[in-house]
């Protein structure tokens, strides 16, 4: 499947289209409700606020 | 259900010994067949044990509390000579060939191992319904689920077999099952107790400890696992005065109204016996299901990505499924997970701040029954797996030890859960803060 490049809602649908042909492709379709389920996990994941921005002031690094 | 310092009176006092103890234990897992807790019984070689065991303590060899105690272990743990399946036929021909260190531990304290216990295969699962052994089925209400992963070992402790039983924990699969079976399960901090030899599900959340019929017997397993096994169980703190962090937006907002009710009588207890009790709040708490998914599914499926692929068909069918979805996080989104990691961890240090421990129902329901995908919860359908893990993930993803209690059941009898969390590297305080709240709530 083809990674997407950027964090937008446009992006993980793109994600998501992708991976469910994947899913298809290895003749596992029943996988296809568990992607969506997924995406709508990562897209929370990615509009939570602790995520990194590259325009924001660098800050302190807290260890990860 | 006997106590294991009351066993080690009567074994010292000579009014039974260790061999009594496992006949009595395989007579029970007979009786109890039907629950499908065990995956292998370990009849020869516990009898072995026992009277090995018996021998000693005759010739005044003495290894403490745990010495003749018969336990049961998850069938996800390492025991020398026979076979680890972590309930799957991917595993099948599998024998291992020592003791995992939790194991050894045990076994140097003197505990008789008398089978293995069925869990949900490879440890990824709350209900412990995706098994090659098939379902185990909760004692308490043979309908419904004992919960998991490690119920078997909820199911076969709650039905008299042995006592005390080892379980892992990723997700809640330590307390979940002694919510729901009416036990005690201890899961230590992160990183405590040796997770070697041990079937991995996520190797950066899996934790191992003890369930058993009391915190104090908690305790003694969990000291033995430490390798100090003649260690007694600690004074309980005293009640008056003890700060206690109900936590309450997100934690609180979906829970059925029997668990809601027994959690604020226990509650109501606690601040009736001296202790006080404040409501706090987590911040970022919507975030802990998708950092917790995200982590669990890429570390599941980096383990199972060769054998998902050379074996799909030895897998339950969900299971498979669930980790062939890890395989689609892309690494941006695990290296965010790991970000929210740390910002939760701060989260959760800085509400024990000021308090002795943090208090949670351990799961938003009571056992759910076999076979249900979804839950009704104030008039609405929720996932079962979900619900399940609400309230008991989140100390997996910061490494927090934490403990379910027995609180008061529903009407139908079903048992409940009450959860205590504290400090990191700080369980001993935590059993001492369990021990003085058991008395108060689990009476």
């Amino acid at each position: 499947m083809t990674p997407t490049r950027k964090n937008e809602p446009d992006d993980l649908a793109a994600w998501l289209q992708a991976a469910a042909a994947d899913a298809d492709r290895r003749g596992l379709p029943e996988l296809k409700p568990l992607l969506e389920t997924l995406g709508k996990a990562t897209a929370a994941l990615r509009a939570a606020d602790f995520n990194d921005n590259a325009t924001a002031p660098a800050g302190e690094r807290a260890p990860r | 259900m006997m106590r294991i310092e009351e066993f080690a009176r009567r074994l010292r006092a000579r009014e039974t010994t260790s061999a009594e103890a496992v006949d009595s234990c395989l007579q029970r897992i007979e009786d109890t067949r039907r629950l499908n807790a065990f995956t292998l019984v370990m009849a020869d070689e516990a009898r072995r044990q026992a009277r090995e065991l018996d021998a000693e303590l005759a010739a005044g060899r003495d290894r403490g509390p745990l010495h003749g105690v018969p336990m049961t272990i998850k069938d996800i743990l390492d025991i020398r000579g026979v076979p680890t399946t972590a309930a799957s036929r991917v595993r099948e021909g599998h024998v291992a060939d020592r003791d995992c260190p939790a194991v050894a531990q045990l076994r140097q304290a003197g505990a008789i191992f008398v089978g293995k216990t069925n869990l949900h295969e490879f440890a990824f699962g709350t209900t412990n319904e995706d098994s090659a052994f098939g379902p185990a089925r909760n004692p308490r209400d043979e309908t419904r689920s004992p919960g998991g992963s490690s119920g078997g070992s909820g199911a076969s402790l709650a039905a008299g077999v042995g006592l005390a039983t080892m379980g892992t924990d990723t997700g809640g699969s330590i307390r979940i099952p002694a919510a729901v079976c009416g036990v005690v399960g201890l899961k230590p901090t992160l990183g405590e107790v040796p997770v070697d030899g041990v079937v991995p599900l996520s190797r950066t959340m899996d934790h191992v400890g003890p369930l058993a019929n009391s915190v104090a017997d908690a305790c003694l397993v969990y000291y033995a696992l430490l390798g100090d096994p003649r260690r007694p169980p600690p004074a309980p703190v005293p009640i008056r005065g003890l700060r206690l962090a109900v936590l309450r937006p997100y934690f609180c907002d979906l829970l059925d109204e029997e668990v809601r009710a027994s959690f604020e009588r226990a509650l109501d207890r606690l601040r009736h016996a001296g202790a006080r009790v404040e409501d706090i709040a987590i911040n970022h708490a919507a975030d802990i299901g998708p950092v917790y998914l995200h982590l669990v599914l890429s570390d599941a499926a980096a383990y199972h990505a060769r054998t998902l692929d050379a074996m799909p068909d030895r897998y339950c069918p969900q299971v498979r499924l669930r980790l062939e979805m890890g395989r689609y996080i892309l690494a941006e989104d695990y290296v965010r997970a790991l970000a929210g990691r740390v910002v939760l961890t701060r989260e959760v240090d800085a509400a024990l701040v000021r308090h002795d421990a943090l208090v949670l129902p351990t799961m938003p329901i009571p056992a759910p029954r076999i076979g249900d995908a979804t839950v009704e919860i104030a008039g609405q359908p929720q996932p079962v797996r979900n619900v399940m893990l609400r309230l008991t993930q989140l100390f997996d993803v910061t490494g927090h030890p934490a403990i379910s209690i027995p609180s008061e059941p529903t009407r139908s009898g079903l048992p409940v859960g009450f959860q205590l969390v504290g400090g990191r590297d700080q369980t001993d305080a935590l059993l001492r803060v369990a021990l003085a709240c058991e008395a108060v709530v689990s009476r």
